[in-house]
């Protein structure tokens, strides 16, 4: 089964050309073809969960090939227990969306399943690549389908959704390719002559203290806008509002976890140092995220412009569960992840049906919409509590263990753990405000509209898209032990080997050298990196201006 | 004449041997002079007869410039006519890849002067000689066979852009492009007469040779005023030197920086770049291309071979005399006026001339990195590994390499974008702005795919082979250590974004709005179709097969400022040997039989 990665990035490829060279205007068979191809690749993903050894934190399902050898560019996939789940995540709405779509995308079928499998194989390539320049490509692969689904099947405003989708992530990976490059130059000239992009090289490469700030913000201008965090979230509102149903549930339900994994793999442990000092930054940027989403979503009369603001809201825990860089925190916003695809993901199919009867997505244009169906209202319940992290919901066990994370601080990263999980916690209870108003206003009162009146409930298949989810929401509520028991060891090497890389950063500040070094050379110096780390920082962290480590104090050491 | 009679044999003899090595580009010169000889003959109802035979001349030259590429006996450079020209891997690349570029404007040109009614018989000979011009530049060892390569080129292409005599606007870019280039070429010929009387040859090995020996009498005549400053008279034999040193370094760096101004005026460079989007716009279309893949191959290739390769020594580059720190500046002019000026324009030909423009200055940043570290490598060096191999000239190689993948991914996709607009003008009027190209995907769904790939490679997108120039070409500017060239770097890839908004609005059009009620007429017969369907397809295979593309631009760029001869070719022999013992199945080119010589 060794080559089981490279399978599932080539069947949508498969089935994308397939689909292809269909005649134009076969707008079942397309669906059906593209259903049969992300239907097999879900069956195909299938072993990485029962095949994955639990309780192992390396890499698992390895392969590696010389792609571009004279620059060190490989084929590097693999996964490991914080991107296992995501993948499957994405093979399971794939099909899901492309059975959902059956009659929400009218036109262009072929198109759009096309689209559709492109975009899997890019999601599923960026979560798997190892090698830098493979993320990137998988990366930027991802960004033209995504594109062309809001473009093309979109609502009124879509093409400027599109451009504004395109041009915000161009500009962020610009920054980040520069950051990149940089590392695998720093890279070849530190170890003398060893040309490589592969991640498991460029991670022992540990750079000096301002250009190491410089390449975390790069690789962070990439990943923040992904996520989206919340100066930079403003494309995504358009973005899913402007969408087709299945453009939105794919957007929320994966791309955007890209953004937080492409934090967790790749922005933290390669620029610990800087992490460590912007951490504080980000965790207050997440929770106004937090909050400001949850306050904004509340004053939406468009109720996919609501789940839109509730997404800023909710990844904003995951990023807190990041910068804390705590197992118990890395372990929460990667469950959270998950559980955030699968809620939005369900609330978003909700709205495309409503929207697909009434051609409209006005909160006002609803109410009563209970009594005429009841099946659908059942379903629409459990999604959004299991969004507003009802416990014995998915939602819960994401959010509760960040905070937890969060709180214990065990890192040493951030100031104030109490401060920030409180404020993230008023997060919570305004999340329980704006879905039950939602909840409230679309579905019970009066029967305000005539239209509302013959509304169909959901249909067999409609059901049968949602049956999954719903059964996946409630399961990993109640029992979230064998996802939780894959996804922590690897966050606890995570979190350790972060810890040991910031202590050579911190190590290589102190020594006073301006140039980058490996982190090996200080195996020595940082057999206990947490002694290290506080020896600088002190009991309490402080944020510094420059370097890593405070400057000299004038008074003693506070009190702790 | 007093030569015997043998004497003239074993001239012949060797002059004969000599086209052998150039086999190529005598055979596309040839076939202009022939071209222009069956245009007599040639029928009013034989409308394809020219380009059959344009067609098969440069399918001969292709083939013979594979027999040259795979070569091993080339590794070290063959001087051809007594070092005038040289053939090397680099200029055997560039003739394959100059061949393909003018065999894909040949294909659309006739259509096109059909369909617009100026058809005329010389447009295939004309096109053939143009590249005869770029191959010779590409092969040029020599400042006149630079200069008259860059000539036999520009003078065609002036009589192809005005060629469409029934529009204004081709005369007029006719014109333009004639008067400013005449200036280009008298400022050519300025600094190349600067540079012989500075240098005393006009041989790059003999230039090279020259520089370094101004600049040693430039610091004794240093020397010297410190010791007259403190006192000393100078003797006769002092004022001797003085008069000589002074006379040959005042004319040295105006000759370098004349030479620099004229080159940059043919790649169109900012502040030299005033006439591209008026020449672009106002020439035929497939002139056009020919312009913006051909033209710009053979301005980068000048470039490489005289300042990267001859005027690269440590004291050029480095201040106060280094031309790099004005070349560094005008990248960043270039790439910026370029985007910023695309962004403003909503003619699609401008907008790709402007994009043109843009590219040029990502280039230029890398011809800046190769010269620079060339420079440090006759400067103190680090070895890097065993073999004594130089680091700093192993970058430069790798930067070489760089530029040169760059520009034949850019000149690839260019064409592609430009034939692309050729096609989409059949009804005597040309598609030129944006709302014209709207729903092209629902129409020509083939044609609109074609287009976006050469765009997405064009905007540097993965995995399109235009993603992995910008890669390639950024690291290398990135392993210079001068933090500005790094900075310039980040900027590149922040005008890349921009880039990719006015690439974008053209993929919107075409795939995003609705389609107009009446069709577009494109141009008749199937030579557009194929030249897209190539381009396109040859920009992702480029892409996602880069490792043998890039062996190649290796090899080419291995040893790039030695002089040819046995230690080049041990270097090269050595890349060669690498890969054989790296890789179970050797490329295949080294296992060719070399011709018979």
């Amino acid at each position: 089964m060794n080559h089981l990665l490279s399978i599932l990035l080539v069947l949508p490829v498969l089935g994308a050309l397939t689909t292809a060279l269909l005649p134009r205007g076969e707008d079942r068979l397309a669906k059906g073809v593209g259903l049969f191809f992300s239907g097999l690749a879900f069956l195909v993903s299938l072993p990485l969960a029962t095949a994955f050894e639990a309780g192992r934190a390396g890499m698992q399902f390895e392969e590696r090939h010389a792609w571009i050898d004279r620059f060190g560019i490989g084929y590097h996939v693999g996964v490991d227990g914080l991107s296992v789940w995501l993948v499957l995540l994405a093979t399971f709405l794939t099909p899901l969306c492309i059975w959902g779509a059956w009659r929400a995308i009218d036109h262009r079928s072929r198109e759009f399943v096309v689209s559709m499998l492109l975009l899997e194989t890019g999601m599923i390539g960026a979560l798997v690549a190892l090698d830098l320049v493979l993320f990137f490509t998988f990366w930027e692969v991802m960004l033209v389908p995504m594109a062309l689904i809001i473009g093309i099947w979109g609502s009124e405003q879509r093409v400027k959704a599109a451009i504004k989708f395109f041009l915000y992530t161009m500009v962020g990976s610009a920054l980040m390719l520069a950051a990149i490059v940089y590392l695998a130059v720093v890279h070849y000239q530190v170890t003398k002559g060893t040309l490589s992009f592969d991640l498991a090289d460029l991670d022992r490469v540990v750079l000096p203290p301002d250009v190491q700030a410089l390449c975390f913000w790069a690789f962070v201008a990439s990943f923040a806008i992904k996520v989206p965090l919340f100066p930079v979230h403003t494309w995504l509102p358009d973005a899913h509002t402007q969408a087709p149903t299945p453009g939105s549930v794919i957007l929320a339900g994966v791309l955007l976890k890209l953004g937080t994994y492409g934090f967790i793999r790749f922005a933290m442990p390669l620029f610990p140092g800087a992490a460590a000092e912007a951490a504080q930054l980000l965790a207050i940027l997440a929770i106004v995220g937090i909050v400001y989403g949850a306050l904004v979503a509340y004053a939406q009369s468009d109720v996919k412009r609501l789940v839109a603001y509730s997404s800023v809201s909710h990844m904003g825990f995951v990023v807190l569960g990041i910068v804390g860089m705590t197992t118990q925190g890395l372990t929460g916003a990667t469950y959270q992840s998950l559980a955030h695809g699968l809620t939005t993901g369900a609330l978003f199919l909700c709205i495309g049906v409503l929207y697909e009867r009434r051609h409209t997505r006005a909160l006002d244009a609803f109410g009563g919409v209970a009594k005429v169906m009841p099946i659908f209202t059942a379903v629409f319940m459990i999604a959004m509590l299991g969004s507003a992290g009802l416990p014995g919901l998915v939602g819960f066990v994401g959010e509760f263990l960040i905070m937890v994370g969060t709180f214990s601080g065990s890192a040493h990263v951030l100031n104030d753990p109490p401060l920030l999980v409180l404020v993230a916690a008023t997060g919570v209870i305004l999340g329980a405000v704006y879905l039950l108003h939602m909840f409230q206003r679309v579905m019970f009162g009066p029967i305000t509209h005539p239209e509302n009146e013959k509304l169909r409930d959901l249909s067999l298949r409609e059901q049968l898209v949602f049956a999954p989810i719903l059964a996946l929401i409630v399961l990993m509520g109640v029992y979230p032990k064998p996802f939780l028991e894959t996804i922590d060891p690897s966050a606890q090497a995570l979190a350790a080997h972060f810890t040991h890389k910031r202590c050579a950063s911190v190590a290589l500040a102190r020594s006073g050298a301006s140039r980058a070094a490996l982190a090996d050379d200080f195996a020595e110096a940082c057999t206990d990196p947490m002694a290290v780390i506080r020896a600088v920082y002190g009991d309490e962290r402080a944020p510094q201006v420059s370097g890593f480590g405070p400057a000299p104090r004038q008074e003693g050491p506070r009190a702790p | 004449m007093t030569h015997a009679p043998f004497v003239a044999d074993t001239m012949a003899s060797a002059t004969l041997q000599d086209l052998g090595h150039l086999a190529p580009m005598a055979i596309v010169g040839l076939w202009g002079l022939l071209l222009m000889a069956t245009d007599a003959f040639a029928a009013v109802g034989f409308r394809h007869f020219q380009r059959r035979i344009a067609l098969f001349g440069l399918a001969l030259a292709f083939v013979a410039g594979l027999t040259i590429y795979g070569n091993a006996d080339y590794d070290g450079g063959v001087e051809v006519f007594r070092g005038f020209l040289v053939v090397d891997p680099f200029s055997a690349i560039l003739d394959l890849v100059l061949v393909g570029l003018c065999a894909g404007t040949v294909l659309v040109a006739g259509d096109y002067a059909r369909t617009h009614r100026f058809e005329y018989g010389e447009q295939e000979s004309l096109l053939c000689i143009a590249t005869f011009g770029a191959m010779m530049v590409g092969h040029a060892h020599d400042l006149l066979a630079l200069f008259l390569g860059i000539e036999t080129m520009s003078i065609s292409v002036y009589v192809l852009v005005g060629a469409r005599w029934n529009a204004k606007p081709s005369a007029e870019a006719a014109l333009k492009y004639f008067l400013m280039g005449a200036f280009a070429s008298a400022i050519l010929l300025m600094g190349i007469a600067l540079l012989y009387g500075a240098t005393g040859a006009t041989a790059f090995e003999g230039i090279r040779g020259g520089v370094a020996e101004a600049f040693t009498r430039w610091l004794r005549i240093n020397d010297l005023a410190r010791a007259l400053d403190q006192g000393h008279t100078a003797s006769p034999a002092a004022s001797d030197l003085v008069i000589q040193g002074v006379a040959k370094a005042a004319l040295l760096i105006p000759g370098v920086l004349l030479v620099l101004g004229a080159l940059l005026f043919k790649v169109s460079a900012v502040p030299m770049h005033m006439w591209t989007p008026d020449a672009y716009e106002g020439a035929p279309t497939p002139v056009t291309a020919f312009m913006a893949s051909v033209v710009k191959v053979a301005g980068v290739a000048a470039l490489l071979r005289l300042f990267v390769a001859t005027f690269s020594t440590h004291r050029l580059v480095t201040a106060p005399y280094g031309w790099t720190t004005a070349v560094a500046l005008v990248a960043f002019l270039t790439m910026t006026v370029g985007n910023l000026a695309a962004v403003r324009q909503s003619n699609v030909k401008r907008l790709l001339a402007y994009s043109s423009i843009a590219h040029v200055g990502y280039l230029l940043l890398g011809v800046v990195a190769a010269a620079n570290f060339y420079g440090e490598a006759f400067a103190s060096d680090a070895t890097l590994g065993g073999d004594g191999l130089s680091w700093s000239r192993d970058a430069g190689d790798t930067a070489v390499a760089s530029v040169l993948l760059y520009i034949v991914v850019y000149a690839v996709a260019s064409l592609g974008a430009f034939v692309t607009v050729a096609w989409l003008s059949g009804n005597k009027h040309e598609a030129l702005e944006a709302y014209q190209w709207s729903g092209l995907a629902r129409r020509h769904p083939g044609m609109a795919l074609g287009m976006t790939v050469c765009l997405l490679s064009l905007m540097g997108l993965p995995p399109m082979a235009g993603f992995f120039g910008k890669l390639f070409l950024f690291r290398a500017v990135f392993e210079n250590s001068n933090p500005w060239l790094q900075f310039l770097v980040v900027w590149a890839l922040l005008n890349a974004v921009v880039g990719a908004y006015y690439y974008l609005r053209l993929v919107v059009a075409m795939y995003f709005h609705t389609p107009p009620k009446t069709a577009p007429v494109v141009l008749p017969g199937k030579g557009a179709p194929a030249v897209v369907a190539v381009t396109a397809g040859l920009s992702v295979a480029l892409g996602v097969l880069m490792q043998p593309t890039l062996d190649r631009a290796d090899l080419a760029a291995r040893a790039f400022n030695y002089p040819p001869g046995p230690s080049k070719a041990r270097r090269v022999d050595g890349l060669r040997a690498a890969w054989e013992a790296r890789d179970p199945t050797p490329p295949v080119a080294a296992e060719e039989p070399s011709p018979g010589t």
